[in-house]
């Protein structure tokens, strides 16, 4: 009976270790990114029965000690749940808050130097001309205006392009990203699979998976399902992202200046429903395009009106006959705007007049000026400066929408995180304590060996001497 | 609810950078004075601003116009007073020319000065300012008369020279020379021929010419006078407007400091007690407390 306490000390003595062994992975991993505390589960071992004479039939039972049953996470996948359909969410928006920041920069307004402010100084040039037609200066500064507004309008209209084209190589890293996440869930499938067949419970490689699950959640709005032999199965509108063991690659195709993300090997677009692919596609395919349609037709608007004028008109050194028909702006065949080289090399040639041989005669340049308040645009319902004030309120519109879902579903994100640390995430102190409790068992056991070994000595060392 | 040191530095961390992002949107708004400075701080305010900012660029330049048009008229109206009062002078020496008893050596005096009269109207009608004939009509680089002929012909033409004042307002700020000075030296020419001539009736009758080219400039006057009053009117509406449109423009985008400053205290106090509160929450753990 003796040597059985020692085998009960013995039992507890290696529980109290693995228990310290846990706290210390715990304090160790307490900065890791989706690491869950883990816990030991201590149960008492099967008791043994002790025969007795003076009991009918059954015996008492005497305990044998304890036994470490199995070391688990401690994680509430409710809640993981929650974060990934949040995190599908702030993904998207957060790209697009992103985006739209981006496209304030390009439009740079409201400031002197937007767009807006160009215009208007266009306008007044014109005036200006009108105001002395046979002034040379006021000709050359009306070239210098119309120049920098034009170069402005182009600038816009390249960044705007290269913004678009930025964003299909954003897609291409992120499809990247999101095809070494699930090939690398499939590989965590496997290992996971493995080690629950043989009983064991894979805590950290779960973690593992669930914090690429969680980056995932950001780009894609996938839906995952768990099955009964561990591995987690990832879904993209039906089709599998991750099958167990084997994951399905996702490939970025642009045909005709619309980008989509397809399965490797088809031409079967992906339902990604959400996360920050889709919204890389739609500012490629339809926020960006319709922005550089928008100057387009400003440009377009600006080439059209000033031209329908200025083709009537005549420059100061034109003969009487009739009208030279000078075009003022000429959009070139890459879609730039420019002041008509002749005009930008003599100013003289601006037909302000209406006339021949009448250098007082401004009648042209002043049907110019009031272009300004002409509805050109939106079906002849906007002015050209209504249209661009309209554009700019609506991008910022638009940039205020994505900032505000952005901070909301950050702040969503952020309170459900926080549930789930609240559960799983290690506290120092609990471990401290843990630590200090378990150390103290490990204590008591060693000390239990000692009795024991002094019970034995006297059995072994002090019994049978009698009278020496 | 289970708190861990982890996530006191999280809320921290989050609060700090919250707080700080409030700060600097504030201090932008004081630094740069103006309260929106992208789009997305407030799109409606954002376009009122670029509108007014382009009303108010519009009305510059239409009060810039008036006072050029107010300038010319202006020297157009000066011009047309000389030459009224050469044409008064004139009228006199011809009153004074028909008198019977005066000698032919008289009027052969009053005769130079006729044609010295003659000459100063027309160089008075080749007035030009900032390099623009103030007579010719739209041929405002040909001077109008050509003091070579006797009366001096007038090479310019009738059209008027309009100016924009307002959306799709317009005002003429000339007088053509052939409107009000063409019938003054040709007044004066018929006087002139009458006083070589010492033909006294015909001097008399030279009168008449005369009155009817002074009334002819007394209506040019006047009408440049009306248009002169036209413009101070639109010049007095437009600065209305400009006032106006300058306060909406300051309403709309301009920074309300005491507002703006006193949000920035506020800020920073909560950063600075985010700060204090912080360094202390995380600093102890039961280690310290272990031995």
């Amino acid at each position: 009976m003796v040597f059985r306490a020692l085998e009960t000390a013995f039992r507890g003595l290696m529980a109290q270790q693995r228990a310290v062994d846990t706290a210390n992975h715990n304090i160790a991993n307490a900065n890791t990114p989706g690491f869950a505390r883990q816990r030991v589960s201590l149960v008492p071992s099967a008791p043994y029965t002790v025969p007795a004479f003076n009991r009918s039939g059954l015996a008492g039972q005497v305990g044998t000690g304890v036994l470490v049953a199995n070391i688990t996470r401690i994680r509430e996948s409710v809640f993981d749940l929650q974060f990934r359909v949040q995190s599908q969410a702030l993904g998207e928006s957060a790209t697009l808050v992103d985006a739209y920041s981006q496209i304030e920069a390009v439009f740079n307004e409201p400031t002197s130097a937007g767009l807006g402010a160009l215009l208007d100084r266009f306008w007044r040039a014109w005036q200006v001309v009108s105001n002395q037609p046979e002034d040379l200066a006021a000709r050359a500064a009306l070239v210098q205006d119309a120049t920098t507004l034009a170069t402005n309008l182009n600038r816009m209209r390249t960044q705007l392009q290269e913004l678009q084209s930025d964003a299909v190589v954003k897609l291409r890293l992120q499809v990247s990203e999101v095809n070494s996440i699930a090939q690398r869930v499939a590989a965590l499938n496997q290992q996971i699979v493995a080690a629950l067949a043989t009983g064991q419970t894979p805590n950290d490689l779960m973690d593992q998976r669930d914090l690429l699950l969680d980056k995932l959640a950001s780009f894609t709005g996938a839906t995952l399902r768990t099955l009964p032999n561990g591995a987690i199965n990832i879904y993209l509108g039906g089709y599998p992202l991750v099958d167990q063991e084997q994951a399905f690659p996702l490939a970025v195709n642009v045909t005709g200046g619309t980008a989509s993300v397809l399965w490797h090997g088809t031409n079967s677009p992906v339902a990604l429903e959400r996360g920050s692919l889709q919204a890389l596609l739609t500012l490629h395919n339809t926020v960006f395009p319709s922005l550089v349609q928008k100057l387009e037709a400003i440009r377009d608007a600006l080439a059209n009106e000033v031209n329908a004028l200025h083709t009537t008109g005549y420059g100061l050194t034109d003969p009487a006959g009739p009208p030279p028909g000078r075009s003022f702006f000429v959009v070139t065949a890459g879609g730039d705007l420019v002041v008509e080289p002749t005009i930008v090399a003599d100013p003289q040639l601006i037909a302000a007049a209406d006339a021949a041989g009448e250098p007082g005669n401004n009648a042209i340049a002043r049907a110019i000026a009031e272009l300004r308040s002409k509805l050109v645009l939106n079906g002849n319902t906007a002015t050209i400066n209504d249209f661009y004030n309209t554009l700019v309120a609506d991008i910022g519109g638009a940039a205020q929408t994505a900032r505000v879902t952005r901070d909301n579903q950050q702040a969503l994100v952020d309170a459900i995180d926080r549930q789930r640390k609240e559960i799983m995430a290690v506290s120092l102190d609990e471990e401290m304590a843990n630590l200090i409790k378990y150390q103290q068992a490990y204590s008591a056991a060693a000390r239990a060996i000692t009795a024991v070994d002094q019970m034995l000595d006297r059995i072994i060392n002090g019994m049978g001497i009698v009278g020496r | 609810m289970r708190v861990t040191h982890g996530m006191l530095v999280d809320t921290l961390l989050k609060n700090l950078s919250g707080n700080l992002a409030r700060m600097e949107r504030v201090y932008q708004q004081i630094t740069s004075a103006r309260r929106i400075s992208r789009p997305s701080d407030d799109p409606v305010g954002t376009a009122t601003v670029l509108r007014l900012s382009s009303a108010y660029q519009e009305i510059e330049q239409y009060l810039a116009n008036v006072e050029q048009a107010r300038t010319w008229l202006d020297l157009t109206d000066q011009a047309l007073t000389t030459i009224g009062q050469s044409l008064q002078r004139v009228r006199e020496l011809i009153v004074q020319a028909a008198n019977d008893t005066l000698s032919a050596d008289d009027r052969q005096a009053i005769w130079a000065e006729l044609t010295a009269l003659q000459e100063q109207v027309a160089t008075t009608g080749n007035y030009a300012h900032a390099g623009q004939y103030l007579f010719a009509g739209s041929l405002t680089q040909t001077e109008p008369f050509d003091l070579s002929m006797d009366p001096p012909a007038y090479q310019g033409n009738n059209a008027p020279l309009l100016r924009l004042i307002d959306r799709g307002v317009t005002v003429e700020i000339n007088v053509p020379g052939s409107v009000a000075i063409v019938p003054v030296l040709q007044a004066i020419k018929q006087a002139r021929d009458a006083v070589a001539a010492n033909d006294t009736s015909a001097i008399r009758s030279s009168l008449s010419a005369i009155d009817a080219a002074h009334t002819q400039l007394l209506s040019a006057q006047a009408s440049v006078g009306a248009r002169v009053n036209r413009l101070d009117a639109q010049r007095d509406r437009l600065l209305d407007a400009h006032t106006s449109t300058l306060r909406l423009l300051s309403e709309a985008g301009d920074t309300d400091m005491a507002e703006a400053v006193t949000r920035f205290s506020k800020e920073e106090l909560t950063y600075r007690a985010a700060l204090q509160a912080g360094a202390r929450a995380i600093q102890p753990t039961l280690l310290d407390y272990l031995r």
